[in-house]
């Protein structure tokens, strides 16, 4: 069957080629700008998806108890927020019941504060935690079922000292001077589910949906998972940066 | 029943996602089920019948009756989901008790290539849930809930833009009952919400054209013929879009009765359907009737007015398939399945059509929105016995107004001519089950578009458009 993949490529190649509009680096151009405006016009969902890419829904092995990982890319590298997740088995399924995970994790930006550091008088920081609940039944031996809740949260925390600035802007109400603390924030709450096709015994492929009721935020996941190394695709249609690779290191037990 | 619900998903969302494949002129219907579910998405894209030239989204009073055939969609498949599982249950009576879990995982990501504008990248996701419940040998409850996502793409015939979107939530749950081995009822409950963003300026939850519905649906399924299994149903739903209002009647009247101007596209639905099966399950037949009984829009006059009687319209659809195997070996099975559907609406609504504000000569249309819409699709699958296949599905769709005329090229009508589009997608790929329950499709689609409306400032109606896209599916 593999020349009819190579055959069917080819055709795509020539179809492509034929195809493609002459000013294709143009376009290019002006989807990078397109992607670019996105970003500046709302930094703060493309920091946030960047936040959800860390985050790892899919249920533990029937053979595992917990977790402990991070996620390599892209969150520690390239934007340098150092993560730790986990997960804890709460209940085996058996009798009819189906396994309940929790799931939890923070990360903390290493660029946020340097940069922060970089400025007299101000203080930042960029991290976000989240955590989960969820729920798996095996519907075949090679396939299981599951769903469940997520708390996500990004959160943004600034602190500045004014007391070298102007005491006053001569208005009667003026707070400017008193303003030390900036917090804010992205909260979401995930409804997901998916499905686990067993690939072999520590190989499973994970597909999921998840859906954010607060800002309708809609993102899918899919995860080739093995031991120690899952890699896989996040989708967030309605985001600036579609397409994240990601990859996560972890230790189960 | 799980391939047939896997076959549904992969035409409805793959195959033909150029196509807009769930939709009039797209690939062929898997099952007459999926041709003519039993709740339907409303047709809500009036956008083709912008008024004014300078203001897209102005819809006049007169756009209420909508272009777009009434159209299927994946929330459907998720309702038929849960409709045949449950016939199943009754049909399976004592194999099995309790709870029966299903899914089905959907994703596409497709590149866009059409002649006209940039290239553009689209996606759809699409996630279903749900359970069945064998009570007894007789009785099973079933319910389902879907979560769809459509992006950018290009559409099939007009009235719509490249880069409108929606998120579909739906949900349904039901009882089926097998009164004896020849005679099940099915009753369903369902509701859904659609999320459309026909432009960048709106975000999900604020669309114009979102919009709710719930209704009931009863199905009965006849075995009184050996070998030609019949259905018939009657289903209801109230259909409501709360951000949708009339511009063009708020600024006439704003300081009148404005709110008057909401309300427009709500309407009562009630569709009757049928089907069958024939010649060894080969051949299916359908026929559904939809009936629009809007609630506050109503027939605008040659004098201007909004003063006739409530908006009513009927949407019907005749449709037949058969199944042919071409070739066959050992390893091998070629088939074709010639699909052949017409889509006819007719409604009292007429359409007033302002060029611009303050037009005191605005064109009079009567019976703008009646059309006939004939499609012919002969899908041909190549099938491996290791799960490996080929498909090659062309489709040619008309869509042929009653009486609206096209526009020039300067937004005048061509007066004398009806207006008459036209549809022709050659769609091909291949797809293999890599995992369990899994599949992966590789396709390539191409689109030809053609209308003798030359107008296309706002909506495209003339282009080629070439499609590139790969799926996962995972169903249980």
């Amino acid at each position: 069957m593999n020349h009819v993949i190579r055959a069917l490529s080819l055709c795509f190649a020539v179809v492509w080629a034929s195809a493609a509009p002459a000013s294709i680096k143009n376009e290019l151009i002006r989807i990078g700008e397109a992607v670019l405006t996105k970003i500046a016009l709302d930094p703060a969902d493309f920091l946030f998806d960047i936040h959800l890419n860390a985050e790892d829904r899919t249920p533990l092995p029937i053979d595992k108890d917990g977790q402990v990982g991070m996620n390599v890319f892209p969150a520690l590298i390239p934007f340098t927020e150092v993560n730790l997740s986990g997960k804890a088995k709460l209940h085996r399924e058996h009798a009819g019941w189906p396994q309940i995970d929790i799931n939890f994790g923070g990360w903390n930006s290493i660029a946020g504060m340097v940069a922060s550091g970089m400025v007299e008088d101000f203080k930042g920081g960029l991290y976000g935690y989240h955590g989960g609940i969820s729920a798996a039944v095996s519907a075949d031996p090679r396939l299981r079922l599951f769903g469940g809740y997520e708390f996500s949260q990004m959160r943004v925390d600034v602190t500045v000292n004014f007391k070298d600035s102007s005491t006053s802007t001569g208005t009667g109400f003026d707070l400017q001077n008193s303003l030390s603390h900036l917090n804010v924030g992205k909260t979401e709450h995930f409804l997901f589910a998916g499905a686990e096709v067993l690939r072999s015994a520590r190989k499973r492929l994970v597909a999921e949906v998840g859906y954010g009721v607060v800002s309708n935020k809609l993102m899918a996941r899919l995860t080739w998972s093995s031991k120690n190394f899952d890699s896989g695709f996040v989708f967030f249609p309605e985001s600036a940066w579609v397409l994240w690779p990601v990859w996560n290191f972890q230790v189960r037990f | 029943m799980r391939s047939v619900v896997l076959t549904a998903l992969v035409l409805v969302h793959g195959m033909a996602m150029a196509a807009d494949a769930g939709k009039q002129g797209g690939a062929a219907p898997a099952t007459p089920a999926a041709a003519a579910p039993a709740v339907e998405k409303p047709a809500a894209a009036p956008a083709a019948d912008v008024a004014t030239a300078t203001a897209p989204v102005a819809t006049t009073a007169t756009a209420t009756a909508t272009a777009a055939p009434v159209q299927a969609s994946a929330a459907d498949v998720a309702a038929d989901i849960a409709a045949d599982e449950a016939a199943d249950a009754a049909a399976e009576a004592g194999t099995k008790r309790g709870l029966v879990p299903f899914y089905a995982f959907h994703f596409s990501e497709g590149l866009s290539l059409p002649n006209i504008g940039g290239f553009f990248f689209g996606n759809k996701i699409g996630s279903t849930v749900g359970g069945k419940v064998v009570l007894t040998p007789e009785q099973s409850l079933f319910g389902a809930y879907e979560l769809s996502y459509e992006g950018p793409g290009m559409r099939a015939q007009e009235g719509h833009e490249f880069r409108e979107r929606s998120i579909d939530h739906s949900i349904s749950a039901g009882h089926a009952w097998k009164v004896s081995p020849a005679y099940v009822v099915s009753s369903r409950i369902q509701y859904m919400n659609e999320f459309r963003r026909t432009g960048a300026n709106e975000s999900f939850g604020n669309g114009l054209y979102d919009y709710w519905s719930l209704g009931l649906a009863e199905r009965v399924d006849l075995g009184i013929v050996p070998g030609v299994p019949l259905g018939a149903g009657l289903a209801y739903a109230y259909v409501r879009f709360p951000n949708y209002t009339d511009l063009l009647q708020e600024f006439m009247s704003a300081s009148v009765n404005s709110e008057l101007s909401g309300g427009q596209q709500d309407y009562h639905r009630i569709r009757f359907d049928a089907d069958g099966r024939f010649g060894g399950d080969r051949g299916r037949g359908w026929l559904s009737v939809s009936m629009l009984d809007f609630i506050k829009a109503r027939v605008v006059t040659g004098f201007g007015t909004a003063a006739g009687p409530r908006q009513v319209d009927y949407v019907t659809e005749l449709g037949g398939s058969w199944k042919a195997a071409v070739a066959q070996t050992d390893s091998m099975a070629m088939t074709a399945e010639p699909v052949l559907r017409v889509t006819m609406r007719n409604s009292n609504q007429n359409f007033l059509r302002f060029r611009h504000f303050g037009d005191t000569l605005p064109s009079f249309i009567k019976g703008n929105y009646n059309y006939v819409s004939p499609s012919l699709g002969v899908p041909v699958r190549w099938e491996w016995k290791n799960g490996r296949s080929l498909f090659f599905a062309p489709t040619y769709a008309l869509l042929a107004y009653g009486s609206r005329p096209p526009r020039d090229t300067a937004n005048e009508y061509r007066v004398g001519k009806k207006q008459l589009n036209q549809t022709l997608i050659l769609a091909m790929g291949y797809t293999s089950k890599f995992y369990a329950y899994s599949s992966w499709t590789f396709g390539y689609a191409v689109q030809v578009q053609k209308s003798n409306n030359r107008f296309e400032k706002f909506l495209p109606y003339n282009y080629t458009g070439h499609l590139f896209y790969t799926s996962l599916d995972i169903t249980y």
